[in-house]
């Protein structure tokens, strides 16, 4: 069983990571700033990264 | 120039993007994370105070004081049961409602569940304590509790996974932060561990033998027993890593690839690596092996998160040199990699032959315990308690940064104190004469020992000092009396 629930875990790891895409990863960094404007903006300054609605919606708008 | 792209403009919503900075207030449920808070601190002192009477009795045995619940015996299990699931417990706890509530703009499902979890946790550590000073126990490590309270704390451990996951169940954000997986992992493998080495027989109300006999029992209580150190001890402080860090030094965190690789490898290896725990007993040798080589493997996972961790600095370590808060978190990072590096090598056989019945063993756990466990939960808290309260900061940064040092310094004593001891009885219990009789009798090496202990009482006393300088400073800042407005730190709270 515990086999079993190793070889899971391997497929979960692929699942995960095939089904996300740089993009997506970039923002979901940015979430623990998400909901602390004044934290994202100090954020944004320092690592040039999007995180604001505003710019990540501008972000996405480009990409797609 | 900013171009005036909005969510609406773009065609995204909310959910498509993975991360919008929420433009509405969202209450959160703050009350049960700062009464865990208080709690955490609370138990630390007093969990961290027994170890220090412990390590006293050691050097001076007769603070045992000749009475039955003074005793090393039932003392030891008081302070191991309070590190862990009291101030380890609550710490986990007050973070995971923290972080899921912030990371998925939600509130906890229920607010009178949460209110009723503090206070029966509370209740069933207290009662815990007790039944452990008046000597009830199963004698099983980690997990002394009898029945009644066994079977308590997996009621009150079904309330805990309800309200975390049915935040994640109410996120208004598509992607759940990393961090919730950890404390995911910790969360269910806990209540797996928990209910299986538990399954036991009652023979009276605080009397119970396990299903499980011989090398069976051994081998489940020590599943459970290094589950205990992998996924609460480290999947569940790594949760709080992959929040705190990148939220204190101002970075995302460094590589969210390595982050997802990390999670489902070390859920995956941990917990294979209970064996290690019954080396040269009667459990087959296989079992033994695997956990040994299991246990190696364990080295790569772990590291990956140590490296995502520290490398989140990567342009931000000059604020190492005035910000206390971020080295708690950075040195622990480096007592996390340091330990993890320690445990895979005494878990090999060779290696364990030398150090295990001895201090060595004492003196890893502890590198883990206070160096990684207690010092990211300082860290975490010092970042959290001022936003708990609406305050800017902490009352004295300079407080922050003594107990840092205090935290520090005791550390890497204890530690010393520990390996010098552990190697010391290793190499005195193998010793041989020619014929073939030992060279050195037990107590030979015990009193090769005694300064060894007198130094990990002094590091041990460092630590819990720096923990009583951390009440006084949170109890300082809590009573500052005008706190700044709430929507400069967060969006709304209650």
């Amino acid at each position: 069983m515990f086999i079993l629930m190793g070889l899971l875990c391997i497929a979960a790891c692929y699942w995960c990571l095939r089904h996300i895409s740089q993009l997506d990863m970039d923002h979901a960094a940015m979430l623990p700033f998400a909901d602390d404007r004044p934290a994202a903006r100090r954020v944004e300054q320092e690592t040039g990264r999007p995180c604001l609605p505003e710019h990540l919606a501008e972000q996405c708008a480009l990409q797609a | 120039m900013q171009l005036p792209i909005t969510l609406a403009d773009s065609g995204l919503s909310a959910k498509t993007i993975m991360n919008t900075t929420t433009q509405e207030p969202i209450a959160y449920n703050y009350k049960v994370v700062r009464q865990f808070t208080i709690a955490t601190l609370i138990w630390g002192f007093l969990g961290m105070s027994m170890g220090a009477i412990l390590a006293a009795q050691l050097v001076w045995p007769e603070l045992n004081l000749n009475l039955p619940w003074t005793s090393f015996g039932r003392i030891r299990p008081i302070h191991t049961n309070l590190v862990i699931f009291a101030f380890g417990g609550c710490a986990l706890i007050a973070t995971s409602f923290f972080i899921v509530q912030r990371t998925s703009y939600a509130r906890l499902p229920s607010d009178s569940a949460a209110s009723v979890f503090f206070w029966a946790w509370q209740a069933m550590l207290v009662a815990t304590v007790l039944s452990y000073a008046l000597g009830y126990t199963t004698s099983k490590e980690y997990a002394e509790m009898e029945w009644p309270l066994a079977l308590v704390l997996t009621v009150l451990w079904l309330i805990y996974t309800w309200l975390f996951f049915g935040t994640i169940m109410r996120r208004k954000t598509s992607h759940i932060y990393v961090a919730n997986w950890f404390y995911g992992a910790f969360i269910v493998v806990t209540a797996m561990v928990h209910i299986i080495n538990h399954i036991a027989i009652p023979v009276s109300l605080m009397k119970s033998y396990p299903v499980y006999a011989g090398a069976t029992d051994a081998m489940v209580q020590w599943w459970f027993g290094h589950s205990v150190v992998g996924f609460i001890l480290s999947v569940g402080f790594l949760g709080m890593m992959y929040y705190f860090v990148p939220k204190q030094v101002g970075r995302p965190i460094y590589s969210y690839r390595l982050s997802i690789v990390h999670f489902w490898a070390i859920i995956s290896i941990y917990i294979w690596a209970g064996p290690h725990h019954l080396h040269y007993t009667a459990l087959p040798d296989w079992v033994q092996s695997l956990g040994m080589a299991m246990s190696v493997i364990l080295l790569a996972p772990s590291w990956g998160g140590m490296i995502n961790g520290m490398m989140t600095l990567s342009g931000g370590w000059h604020k190492l040199r005035n910000d206390p808060i971020l080295r708690f978190l950075v040195v622990s990072l480096a007592f996390y990699g340091m330990s993890t590096f320690e445990g895979p090598m005494m878990a090999i056989k060779t290696v364990n032959a030398l150090s295990h019945y001895t201090d060595w063993t004492i003196g890893h756990v502890h590198a883990g315990a206070l160096g990684w466990v207690a010092m990211i939960s300082f860290g975490s808290l010092y970042h959290m308690i001022p936003r708990l309260w609406n305050h800017k900061q902490m009352y004295s940064i300079g407080l922050i940064n003594l107990h840092f040092w205090l935290a520090t310094a005791g550390t890497v004593i204890y530690i010393a104190a520990m390996w010098v001891n552990g190697i010391t009885q290793g190499l005195m219990w193998r010793a041989i004469n020619t014929d073939g009789t030992l060279s050195y009798s037990f107590v030979e090496a015990l009193q090769a020992s005694h300064a060894g202990y007198i130094a990990r009482l002094l590091g041990g006393s460092l630590f819990v000092l720096g923990v009583f300088i951390m009440l006084v400073n949170t109890w300082l800042t809590l009573r500052q009396a005008a706190p700044q407005s709430a929507a400069v730190t967060q969006p709304a709270e209650i």
